[in-house]
């Protein structure tokens, strides 16, 4: 089969299977943190809902932007999938092995905001157009940090290709080389998936924010497209500082997936451990500390480099 | 109610958007009729209704609806309409307003040009969007006016503010009237045992651990509006349990404490012990720093050494500590109390702060607030919705 021909079936596989993970390690740590007996049930939760929502009919808000807001998880989506096409598995196999693999990923993340706002926005709503505010906020705030972490990982590979980058780290990981980099990683990724401490667009406290109007179809292939959003900023984050397929016994392909999987994991863990933060200290925080912090790792790895 | 959040046949959300099966407990007052019509027809098709009490309800739409008796398994009622809604065999819930009704034409005139300014009146309820003077940077914005509530998840049940939003800083706060406080003429229910304790002898350990039960479920809302919807359903399991074990409830503060929870109230509606003081506020007064606590002068609590604890800050995340803090110590006191029994008479130390207790000072807590602040800062306030400010209950005593 040829190439361009395997992709979209490939990309498509390994978002849904990301996606079912990510639900099935949500509802297990949910369990685990209210201290409920785990059951079958917390694997076929996830499941019944999304099986719920589907059968949900579509709703309306008065005058919507009805075009915008049926645009916005569908963008999500493909930015997740165009996220997922830049990992590699093993030395040259990519969906996308392009050179300019990690600019490609952190395009997509940085573009995320812009279906976050529509979703908020689209359904002429004040709470869900204040999530798309606060979006606005926590995006552009953690956009900075988040790249530059980035790019002090590619400075050893001299590289901007994932592959690149995987290869450079046989020897010494990312997150020992530039031990910096993957805390900021972490803290920035909330942010940009807006998920648990940052979850905030989607806030209780604005009864669903961004998700308050959506209902059926919509509101499912919201929620898939943020899982796979998650999914395809685990996989980057295992390749960039985790090594991507290096590893001992077992194959490159299995440890890209398990390394992405224990990043899943601790973002899963985060969103039912740690309290929500206040947006406006989120911004202070991300321009105060974490943009010097990403600029130290930048001049670290470079000077370490020399 | 809130113990339904337990079940785990159920999924409680925020957005009726999101649900498939309205739940209407027991009777509402007649100010609530209007909005219950608006959540219900916010739900999306196929959706149902299931009203949960013992006689009639007083809403014509209601009447039809399955019902689960006031001591019935209502989520298992729910179940099954749920499932026969998914399956096809229950046709969706047909809309109670209509268009005309739901949004009705409130400007002056055919088009509503009779009146004053442009369109003259506010066309459906909404002014016409005008700037104002801005609190924070001098960027004017938009005005956004906005009644919250009374269904505002967030918020407890017939809460309702009127707001002015610009962006999502809070320019203009009303609190509208406590639905259930007009309504509830009838003598309160002696269920509680904060009620009983007022006219009944009631053993201090028992009044303790009521006590330990009403912060922990305030502690559980308080984590569910952070996002930890988790470790809330854990508290509110030790909140609802008859006796839990006092060693778990103390490493499950330890846990609720290692979430960070109080950052998002740091600094976040402050009151200051000058507005609190004399005003029955109870645990929102120690949080501010005023050591009044009724346990104090009550001859029961003698010889157990107890101390008022009192914070500095008065602010979201002090109330929380005090909470915390106020857990333990009753925990303790529970412990060490033996069978001492109070007698009525003396004031009670009653945790509930009736929701009109503080409408004067919300103004001045949450004007220039953001939106999450000012979330933040109501539910720290713990508000008891249908209870009378503490003048009135001291009326009512005498």
């Amino acid at each position: 089969m040829p190439a361009w021909l395997a992709a979209p079936p490939t990309v498509a596989f390994a978002l849904a299977a990301g996606v079912v993970v990510a639900a099935c390690l949500d509802a297990a740590v949910g369990d685990v943190v209210a201290h409920r007996v785990p059951r079958w049930s917390s694997v076929v939760r996830p499941w019944r809902q999304a099986a719920v929502v589907a059968l949900q009919r579509r709703t309306s808000s008065e005058r919507p932007d009805r075009q915008a807001w049926a645009l916005a998880p569908a963008l999500l989506l493909g930015l997740a999938a165009v996220m997922l096409t830049v990992v590699p598995l093993a030395p040259g196999v990519a969906v996308a092995d392009v050179p300019h693999g990690i600019v490609l990923y952190g395009a997509a993340a940085a573009t995320v905001l812009i279906p976050a706002f529509l979703q908020g926005w689209s359904p002429n709503s004040a709470l869900a157009m204040i999530g798309g505010y606060r979006m606005f906020a926590q995006g552009l705030s953690s956009m900075i940090p988040f790249a530059l972490v980035l790019i002090a990982a590619a400075l050893p590979a001299q590289s901007l290709a994932v592959g690149e980058i995987v290869a450079s780290q046989q020897g010494l990981w990312n997150v020992v080389r530039t031990p910096l980099g993957l805390p900021v990683y972490l803290a920035t990724v909330p942010a940009l998936a807006f998920w648990g401490p940052l979850a905030t667009p989607a806030g209780r406290d604005l009864a669903g924010g961004i998700d308050l109007e959506a209902a059926g179809a919509q509101l499912l292939t919201w929620r898939v497209a943020q899982a796979g959003v998650l999914v395809g900023m685990s996989a980057v984050g295992a390749s960039v500082f985790l090594g991507g397929w290096a590893g001992p016994l077992l194959p490159g392909p299995v440890w890209v997936v398990l390394k992405t999987v224990a990043l899943l994991a601790a973002l899963v863990a985060m969103s039912h451990l740690v309290a929500r933060v206040r947006i406006e200290r989120f911004v202070v925080l991300a321009w105060v500390g974490l943009l010097p912090l990403a600029l130290l790792d930048v001049f670290l790895t470079g000077w370490w480099l020399l | 109610m809130e113990a339904l959040r337990l079940d785990r046949r159920l999924r409680i959300v925020d957005s009726p958007r999101h649900a498939t099966v309205l739940l209407v407990a027991g009777a509402l007052p007649a100010t609530l009729h209007r909005p219950v019509a608006l959540v219900h027809d916010a739900l999306a098709h196929p959706r149902a209704t299931v009203w949960w009490g013992d006689g009639e309800p007083d809403l014509d739409w209601l009447r039809d609806c399955p019902r689960a008796g006031g001591d019935g398994d209502v989520a298992a009622t729910v179940g099954a309409v749920h499932g026969d809604l998914m399956l096809g065999r229950r046709a969706s819930d047909l809309p109670v307003l209509t268009a005309t009704t739901r949004t009705p034409w409130e400007g002056v005139g055919p088009y509503g040009h009779g009146g004053s300014g442009m369109t003259g009146g506010t066309p459906h309820g909404r002014p016409l969007a005008e700037r104002a003077d801005d609190l924070r940077d001098g960027l004017a914005l938009d005005v956004l006016p906005l009644t919250v509530g009374p269904f505002f998840p967030a918020f407890p049940a017939g809460l309702a503010l009127r707001v002015s939003l610009q962006g999502d800083v809070i320019t203009e706060v009303e609190m509208l009237a406590d639905p259930f406080l007009a309504d509830s003429a009838d003598p309160p229910r002696r269920t509680h045992t904060f009620d009983r304790a007022r006219t009944d002898a009631v053993g201090l350990a028992e009044l303790e651990r009521a006590r330990v039960s009403h912060h922990l479920r305030a502690l559980s809302r308080s984590l569910r509006t952070q996002g930890l919807g988790a470790l809330a359903t854990r508290v509110l399991g030790a909140a609802v349990a008859e006796r839990p074990p006092t060693d778990a409830v103390r490493r499950l503060l330890v846990t609720v404490e290692r979430t960070g929870l109080g950052r998002a109230g740091a600094g976040v509606g402050i009151l200051t012990e000058a507005s609190v003081v004399g005003r029955g506020l109870g645990l929102l007064a120690r949080a501010s720093g005023a050591a009044q606590d009724a346990r104090d002068d009550d001859p029961a609590y003698a010889g157990l050494a107890f101390q008022p604890i009192t914070q500095v800050a008065g602010d979201a995340r002090a109330r929380l500590l005090q909470r915390i803090a106020e857990i333990r110590q009753s925990l303790s006191l529970a412990e060490r109390a033996g069978d001492r029994v109070r007698q009525p008479g003396p004031a009670l130390e009653d945790p509930r702060v009736g929701a009109t207790a503080v409408s004067e000072l919300l103004g001045d807590l949450l004007v220039g607030a953001e939106w999450g602040d000012a979330v933040t800062t109501i539910v720290s306030l713990d508000l008891a919705m249908g209870r009378r400010p503490p003048a009135a209950v001291g009326a009512e005593a005498a």
